[in-house]
């Protein structure tokens, strides 16, 4: 499945492209993308890659995924939006529901282009979920930023959990 | 990407399909099979997030890992193929393809790891061209490292790999 094309006023999602990698490895290793996302960790290079693949993997085997955020004027790889099957264990609230994630590189932030992207994401998502299926976030405590994404993309937190002994907010919404 | 299937006397070689998944979780939660790979058992969400890189790695770099079925039973009793995960060891061996393989308990013994490593040499072969491949393997494995030997690659590097001691083996092209 080759991932579908998405286009907003500043931003085209497309598949992720093997040229990515260094932006999206650079990414993983800067401590302000990095601050809310898993441990916090940075990660290597070859972490890196292991996420890159496994992101190309999921259009092949489940049909949908997560798309490359390319800025329109200059073409330039910010980020990454989309969904995700990430398996979590069925206690897990977010868990049996296509989580929706998204990361945008430092310079990307404050434009509101998580915003934007999630929307078109969103829309697509109602045409392949189906309307009114439920989609899943999941976002670390004090992560400001991202829950203001996600209360303006209309997600409403139901839940809590814990990973790596650090707490998470679980929102949901209808598509 | 269509990943090609390869046929040897006993087995067949081809993608991992969506149903293979929960095989795939079973080999890698079983620590007969992850004690000399990654040196624990997978969580489902772990082997899930492994499950996907291979489709990715194939979609990436046209090459990979593939899902190893015994021809007599029709089972799904393995994996093996090529990679290139960028691994960060000294030496370093990021720009050579690197071959891999797992079995499932029930099967060890039976020759299957080799039959299947020298058919995925050949294909290499094709793909590649001759070239200088390279795989890691556990100093304590010695099923593995015999298997290897039969499929032609010789020591070249004792080091360690994640904290754990490691043999890096090489094959030159003929």
């Amino acid at each position: 499945m080759v991932p579908p094309i998405l286009e907003t006023q500043r931003l085209i999602l497309r598949a992720l492209a093997r040229a990515d990698f260094p932006f999206y490895a650079a990414q993983r290793a800067d401590p302000v993308v990095m601050k809310y996302i898993g441990k916090g960790d940075l990660l290597s290079e070859e972490e890196a890659w292991l996420r890159f693949q496994s992101m190309l993997g999921h259009w092949s085997l489940m049909g949908y995924g997560t798309w490359a955020v390319e800025e329109k004027f200059g073409g330039k790889y910010v980020g990454s939006i989309g969904f995700a099957n990430k398996m979590r264990p069925k206690e897990h609230p977010a868990s049996g529901a296509p989580e929706m994630g998204w990361s945008l590189g430092a310079s990307a932030h404050g434009k509101g282009y998580a915003t934007e992207g999630v929307a078109a994401a969103l829309a697509w998502g109602r045409e392949f979920f189906g309307a009114g299926a439920r989609a899943v976030c999941v976002i670390s405590t004090g992560n400001d930023a991202s829950i203001r994404v996600a209360e303006k993309s209309g997600f409403r937190q139901f839940a809590t959990a814990t990973r790596y002994g650090l707490g998470r907010l679980v929102f949901e919404r209808e598509l | 990407m269509d990943i090609p299937t390869i046929e040897t006397e006993r087995l067949i070689l081809r993608g991992h399909t969506p149903e293979d998944f929960p095989a795939f979780a079973a080999m890698w939660a079983d620590p007969v099979v992850t004690r000399f790979i990654g040196g624990a058992p997978l969580s489902e969400e772990d082997a899930w997030a492994k499950y996907l890189r291979v489709a990715g790695h194939w979609a990436l770099l046209g090459y990979g890992f593939w899902s190893i079925v015994e021809k007599a039973s029709g089972q799904r009793v393995g994996e093996a193929g090529i990679l290139n995960v960028k691994r960060d060891t000294n030496p370093s061996f990021r720009d050579v393809p690197e071959i891999g393989w797992g079995l499932l308990p029930a099967v060890h013994g039976k020759g299957y790891a080799t039959e299947a490593v020298k058919a995925i040499l050949g294909w290499a072969e094709d793909h590649f061209g001759k070239v200088r491949m390279v795989c890691i393997i556990d100093p304590d494995n010695t099923p593995s490292l015999r298997v290897a030997e039969r499929c032609g690659f010789h020591e070249y590097a004792r080091t360690t790999y994640k904290g754990e001691a490691i043999i890096i083996l090489e094959r030159l092209p003929a």
